[in-house]
């Protein structure tokens, strides 16, 4: 049965505040149309080591 | 549209295992026999990621490796245009006929998971003898081939004495560059998660690691994101000039997406059973325009998800404002560890 993603954050032991709406999103924006880098090994520092799902590059298009 | 281009998506195409990891995020869902993504809706799945863009795919699970149709996946995906990769814990990868057939069915990459420098470590940890051997034999088999092969280790209660051992090993063997992840809570089994390691011990032991592989020429890459401020300040900035320190993580930004073997979305494999919707509708699934529109409403859970990721762990990090550079490492290191004594905060002006 599908749990409730909602109330998993909800479990994350956060101490800080909130951050805005609009810096979430200007920050997405920014990231979304950042160029790709030319390959895996021409780090574009997107610190995108992707964790556990295999540790590829994520922001090279390789 | 706020998100439209993704960088990645993983494929969770079954929870079947032939091994048994102490600290596998799966935790109560593993070998579960009903979690094998179907080949039909492999082909529905493709098509959505290829008609988004999607330019990886990669395979997880489980252990993908298990699925009997993983062959005609791949030639699947490739076919779409996908670049394909795999993660696995190598065994069946010590069929070099396989690994051939994996190649020219278009899989690109594959990344190894080896938990052990050793038999005793590796197979204790994997809860199956003999799983050490025919892992090794994996690699060598993709370095024989020129299949590119990267590996993956998590430093956990139970390895973390011997990790330069790994490093040794796998140079030997044949790779440019040692990887480890820090081992996280498994979410569905909180109470089981004993052998996660804190972000402040973490920090250390990748810079314990890091300095090793140094003398040695070896480069050590971290792939789990972790405060930033846990670091040494030098060391920490010798591996991000190097891009060797993962800083952010895919999930705060939404870029990146998981599609589990039932069309479930989830931010990342970290989060099983946790979706955020469902692709499938009747006997199909849900076109690209809808899939954008439910991912990006500011009312569906995914939005919710990512504005709820968007807080300080602790108030060190308001005080240093370095959100955006570590968004103060994975975040689901908080279901377990107090972040206020776990972050150690900065005191160099430089990174304000």
């Amino acid at each position: 049965m599908a749990l409730d993603i909602g109330n998993l954050v909800e479990k994350f032991n956060h101490k800080g505040s909130n951050l805005s709406e609009g810096i979430m999103e200007s920050a997405i924006m920014s990231r979304q149309y950042r160029e790709p880098s030319k390959n895996s090994y021409d780090c574009n520092d997107c610190g995108d080591c992707d964790s556990d799902g295999g540790g590829y590059c994520l922001c090279s298009d390789d | 549209m706020l998100i439209e281009k993704f960088k990645a998506s993983w494929m969770a195409i079954t929870y079947s295992c032939n091994n048994n990891c102490r600290w596998c995020y799966v935790g109560d869902n593993l070998n579960n026999k009903k979690t094998e993504m179907q080949l039909e809706d492999v082909k529905k799945f493709s098509k959505l990621l290829s008609e988004l863009n999607v330019p990886k795919a990669i395979l997880i699970g489980g252990e993908p490796t298990t699925h009997p149709d993983l062959l005609e996946i791949v030639e699947i995906l490739a076919d779409r245009g996908l670049n394909t990769y795999l993660v696995t814990n190598g065994r069946k990868l010590s069929d070099k006929g396989f690994v051939m057939d994996l190649k020219n069915a278009g899989l690109k990459k594959v990344t190894i998971s080896i938990e052990g420098a050793d038999e005793n470590t590796h197979d204790f940890n994997t809860s199956i003898k003999g799983s050490f051997r025919e892992t090794i034999l994996g690699f060598q088999n993709c370095l024989d081939l020129d299949l590119g092969v990267y590996n993956e280790t998590t430093i956990s209660n139970s390895n973390k004495e011997n990790l330069e051992g790994i490093v040794d090993l796998l140079y030997d063997i044949g790779l440019k560059e040692v990887a480890f992840n820090v081992c996280t809570p498994c979410l569905s089994r909180l109470k089981k998660s004993q052998d996660t390691v804190s972000p402040i011990e973490g920090a250390k032991i990748i810079e314990r690691l890091y300095l090793y592989g140094k003398e040695r020429n070896i480069s050590v890459r971290s792939i789990t994101p972790l405060p930033y401020c846990n670091f040494d300040n030098k060391i920490s900035d010798e591996m991000k000039e190097k891009g060797l320190l993962a800083l952010t993580c895919q999930i705060f930004y939404g870029d990146g997406f998981v599609i589990d073997h039932n069309g479930d979305i989830l931010p990342c494999v970290h989060f099983t059973g946790y979706p955020l919707f469902n692709i499938k509708k009747g006997k199909g699934i849900i076109n690209k325009d809808t899939f954008l529109e439910v991912y990006n409403n500011k009312s569906e859970n995914s939005y919710k998800f990512r504005k709820a990721l968007w807080k300080y762990p602790s108030i060190k990090c308001e005080k240093d404002d370095l959100w955006g550079k570590c968004f103060g490492g994975c975040p689901i290191f908080w279901v377990k560890y107090d972040p206020d004594n776990n972050i150690r905060g900065l005191k160099d002006e430089k990174y304000t």
